[in-house]
């Protein structure tokens, strides 16, 4: 079961941080300043960072 | 700040790294191991963060904008899977004894020492510009910090060379780290520890100078984005877009991904130091979130870097500490040396530590074993397996030294990393393949490192020794010899690809496809089958499952003399007590056991390499060749019984299932048969009523032939009323046995049920005028259409009118029949006024024979089969019937049935 879910995790990471996805922020573009593309890039990554404890946590329980 | 300071305090921080990890081997010595805790562990693996991390992604950075990141997010999500790979490698691992990579794809293979020294090679080879990298980047850093240009190190005499001092002082770390004594186990607490602590210095330096390059010197993120932004050239570095960069974005997070699990530093913390595979779950998590913190403010310095340096020569790869210098912080500028340095420190050591284990055991123990062991066979080896260790860690730095001022700084520190993750990666189709794929065997594995590394050499490495000078140049123009076709950036005419693309694609086609290749076409030797089998399936081998591996047999003291002469006396006295003391060895007998010769060799497996371990231990232990077949024979009855096991439970689990289904069934026959003899009992009763009622009356008819006349026409109407009443018991008897038998020919038709009722109400009028019942039809004039049974609808209506009119007193008794249709269903209710029925019979009444009120004591109004018939007529049609009554309320049956569905039962 956790087997399942990491690897679902790690099709969605792969899907996250790969040009379709960096193509669509990768354009330029800000919020307040900061670069759409390093928001979306950190963001994802503490995200996907965060989904793994979850999955990890709930497998040993 | 001194230049006497400058030169202190680094060493004060290494010495006291050196007495951490001092500390910890103590601890752990006393039995309070600090690698326990899972938070070492996820921490130690942040030796992955090297002075790359801590100036190279900067300087990345500055140039390529967010490029520098696929570093750290091709490893996270090889994190992601973790919890399967780096698992199933640490548990091999730990049943195998195994001490490097070289060891573990050795060991896969067959404990080939061929493969070992190979992969040994490659590793050695790889690492060399990876070492060169934190030497030039401590070298040059170091510099800065005491305000001196950094010279191009082919032009400084060798004594005057920073490389060369940083090189001898990592060297000497390294070995008081790894190499003070040998270790049985080839694990180094001390070392793991020191390596956690560095983690979090790093992290705290670098969070430290980015929040006050950021905040300090600049107004925060946005600010310093949104300058940049205005800048026309620095714009673009927060964009990726087109096809070039998204190359080398896939290529990078590739390469990076591979190289977090095959550096061999990588392995060494992940893999050989791991003491509980449990740790792998936490790290899986903390290890991204690491990544994350260090690099949230690497775009931000590499900006400021640019923006502050405008036109000056200042090597981007060293903004962490010139901005801080330019500021006037001499404080933050050693705090950026000294996580850079720590970072570095850390990297070499774990690195050459973990190359020495390699070199030791795949090469230099394999050579000794035929010369000196053999010419020398009582001689003491513990001390030249340790000298052969700090050669080893020497000679890794020196090479890197030699890279170093061969390469020149022509690159950047990250150009210098990739060339060494490119080397790495070579090992991912061996190192997985073994792991999941049974076919993959020795042959393959051979071919395909070897032709990968040679790929990776001609492509990746001889090019950048020759940009550097140190080759002719023409080598890349024109191609060796002035062959066109072979230019090292351009393979075969494949010209369209960045260096490192080209080489990756070329080296890893290459790796991949000659080790699938030839080890489809090739077969496995006995012992690489037992090994792929351990490997793929993840059996678990204790010495004592190894030990029916083996069939030798050896004096006892023999071999404990051997674990002497690798270990030294005391570790080995040590080792054999604790398995003499676990009872597995008679004390007084020198012959050994099985498990005591596989106990031996796993003993050594730890301090010489697994492969090694068995060539020692089968010289000593005779006829120790093992008999592969008999080998194969256990291996393929272990599976054997194993998928047995499988099958057998699955068969007990169904066997299971199948006897409670049988229990089950059992039960409800036994009721059944029960419930049979009970109708049979009740039957017999019912009907010997009237047959007693009809004996006694034509007895006295038969004894008085002087009857009068109207007497006895009053005996025989009792005689044809309780005829009639035996005929009509007989009747439903049969009815309800042909209902339940399930051989009833229903004719079902579309037919107007309201008309049925109102018939039905009509046949049964003279019994309610007999008794002066009122009997009130409310029923829809409208015809009701409904596909079922007419005759069979009817019987149920005229039953239950029929035990309505019996319960009601005469005069004042009122019965009621409804009806009432919507889409789904019809619903018929008899109501009527008479004594009601108690709520705890509302379910008996419909079984058989069973009459409401005492049967003793008064005469019973019908045959006790109305209903049961009724129920039986319902539940075929698809419907039900209940009763809703209270005492002294009356009691009002009713059933409904479904529309527009035609019955199941036909």
């Amino acid at each position: 079961m956790t087997s399942n879910r990491l690897f679902a995790a790690f099709l969605v990471g792969v899907a996250l941080f790969t040009p379709p996805m960096i193509a669509i922020f990768g354009h330029g573009g800000s919020i307040n300043g900061i670069p759409l593309l390093f928001l979306y890039l950190f963001g994802a990554w503490a995200a996907l960072a965060a989904v793994l404890a979850v999955i990890v946590a709930n497998g040993t329980r | 700040m001194s230049h006497w300071l400058t030169a202190t305090v680094p060493l004060a921080y290494l010495l006291l790294l050196f007495a951490i990890a001092y500390w910890a081997d103590m601890r752990a010595g006393q039995g309070r191991n600090p690698l326990a805790s899972p938070y070492v562990y996820s921490l130690s693996l942040a030796v992955y963060c090297t002075s790359w991390t801590f100036f190279g992604s900067v300087g990345q950075a500055s140039q390529r904008g967010l490029q520098f990141l696929p570093t750290y997010l091709g490893p996270t999500l090889m994190c992601v899977l973790w919890p399967i790979v780096l698992s199933k490698l640490v548990r091999i691992g730990r049943s195998q004894r195994i001490t490097s990579i070289a060891d573990f794809i050795s060991a896969r293979y067959g404990k080939s020492h061929s493969v070992g020294a190979l992969v040994t090679v490659i590793a050695v080879g790889g690492t060399m510009p990876y070492i060169a990298l934190q030497l030039r980047a401590v070298s040059d850093t170091y510099q800065i910090l005491l305000g001196a240009a950094g010279d191009h190190p082919q032009t400084v005499p060798l004594p005057l060379d920073t490389s060369l001092w940083v090189a001898v002082i990592l060297a000497v770390f390294s070995i008081l780290f790894g190499a003070r004594q040998i270790d049985a186990n080839e694990r180094h607490e001390g070392m793991v520890t020191a390596v956690a602590f560095d983690a979090v210095f790093k992290l705290a330096a670098f969070l430290t100078v980015g929040a006050a390059i950021t905040f300090g010197f600049n107004d925060g993120f946005a600010d310093l984005f949104t300058r940049a932004a205005a800048h026309p050239d620095l714009a673009r570095i927060f964009t990726i877009d087109g096809a070039g960069e998204y190359g080398d974005w896939i290529t990078l997070t590739v390469l990076a991904g591979l190289a977090v699990l095959c550096l061999p530093r990588q392995f060494q913390m992940a893999v050989v130091e791991n003491i509980d595979e449990r740790h792998v779950l936490k790290a899986t998590w903390l290890f991204p979130v690491y990544l994350v913190l260090i690099n949230v403010f690497v775009l931000p310095i590499a900006v400021a870097g640019r923006m502050a340096f405008v036109g000056a020569d200042v090597d981007a790869d060293s903004y962490l500490l010139a901005l801080p210098l330019a500021h006037g912080s001499r404080v933050l500028a050693l705090v950026a040396f000294l996580g850079g340095l720590s970072a570095a420190t850390t990297m070499v050591i774990v690195e050459t530590i973990a190359l020495s284990a390699m070199v030791s055991n795949c090469i230099v123990m394999p050579i000794l074993l035929r010369t000196v062991m053999a010419a020398y066979p009582s001689r003491n080896l513990a001390g030249i397996v340790l000298a052969t260790r700090r050669l080893a860690i020497i000679g890794c730095i020196f090479l890197g030294y030699l890279y170093t001022r061969l390469s020149g700084d022509g690159f950047t520190l990250v150009g210098i990393g990739l060339v060494s993750f490119a080397a790495a990666a070579q090992f991912a189709p061996a190192l997985m393949g073994g792991l999941f794929w049974r076919g993959g065997n020795k042959k393959g594995a051979l071919s395909g490192l070897s032709l990968g590394f040679l790929v990776w050499l001609y492509t990746l490495l001889l090019p950048s020794l020759a940009r550097s000078g140190a080759l002719p140049l023409s080598f890349i123009d024109a191609g060796p010899f002035g062959l066109e076709l072979l230019k090292p950036y351009a393979l075969f005419g494949l010209t369209s690809l960045a260096p490192l693309q080209h080489a990756m694609v070329w080296s890893i086609l290459a790796n991949c496809g000659t080790y699938v290749v030839v080890s489809l076409l090739t077969t496995q030797d006995a012992i690489e089958r037992v090994q792929a089998a351990l490997f793929v399936d993840g059996f678990s081998t204790s010495p004592r499952v190894v030990a029916q591996f083996r069939q030798g047999s050896a004096a006892v003291s023999e071999l404990r003399s051997l674990a002497r002469r690798f270990l030294g006396a005391a570790r080995a006295n040590r080792a054999f007590a604790r398995f003499i003391a676990s009872g597995s060895l008679d004390p007084a007998s020198d012959e050994a056991t099985p498990e005591l010769i596989g106990f031996t060799e796993h003993l050594l497996a730890g301090a010489i390499g697994t492969a090694t371990a068995r060539v020692v231990v089968a010289s000593v232990a005779k006829g120790a060749n093992v008999n592969f077949n008999e080998v194969m024979e256990i291996v393929d009855e272990n599976s054997h019984a194993i998928a047995h096991g499988q099958m057998l439970e699955a068969k007990s689990r169904e066997l299971e299932a199948a006897t409670t289904e049988l229990r089950a069934a059992y039960e409800k026959l036994t009721e059944l048969n029960h419930i049979k003899d009970e109708f049979i009992v009740t039957i017999t009763h019912e009907l010997r009523t009237p047959l007693t009622s009809i004996r006694s009356f034509t007895e006295i008819l038969f004894d008085n032939p002087d009857l009068d006349i109207s007497q006895r026409q009053e005996f025989l109407s009792v005689v044809i009323k309780e005829g009639e009443r035996l005929t009509r018991l007989i009747n439903q008897v049969l009815d309800l046995a042909k209902l339940e038998a399930g051989n009833v020919a229903w004719e079902i038709r579309e037919v107007d049920i309201a008309q049925a009722v109102r018939d039905t109400a009509q046949s049964v009028g003279q019994l309610f005028r007999d008794k002066e019942v009122t009997l009130a039809v409310d029923v829809p004039t409208e015809p009701v259409i409904l596909a079922t049974d007419r005759d069979r609808f009817g019987q149920v209506v005229l039953n239950l009118l029929s035990n309505a009119v019996k319960f009601c007193e005469p005069q004042t008794g009122r019965v009621e029949v409804r009806l009432a249709a919507d889409d789904n269903s019809v619903t018929v209710a008899v109501a009527d006024n008479g004594r009601g029925i108690p709520a705890s019979a509302h379910d008996l009444i419909f079984e058989k024979f069973q009459q409401v009120g005492d049967t003793l004591t008064s005469k019973p109004a019908g045959t006790g089969l109305g209903l049961t018939i009724s129920r039986n007529i319902v539940t075929q049609l698809g419907g039900r019937i209940w009763v809703d009554s209270e005492p002294d309320q009356g009691a009002a049956f009713s059933f409904s049935l479904p529309r527009w569905r035609v019955p199941a039962d036909t």
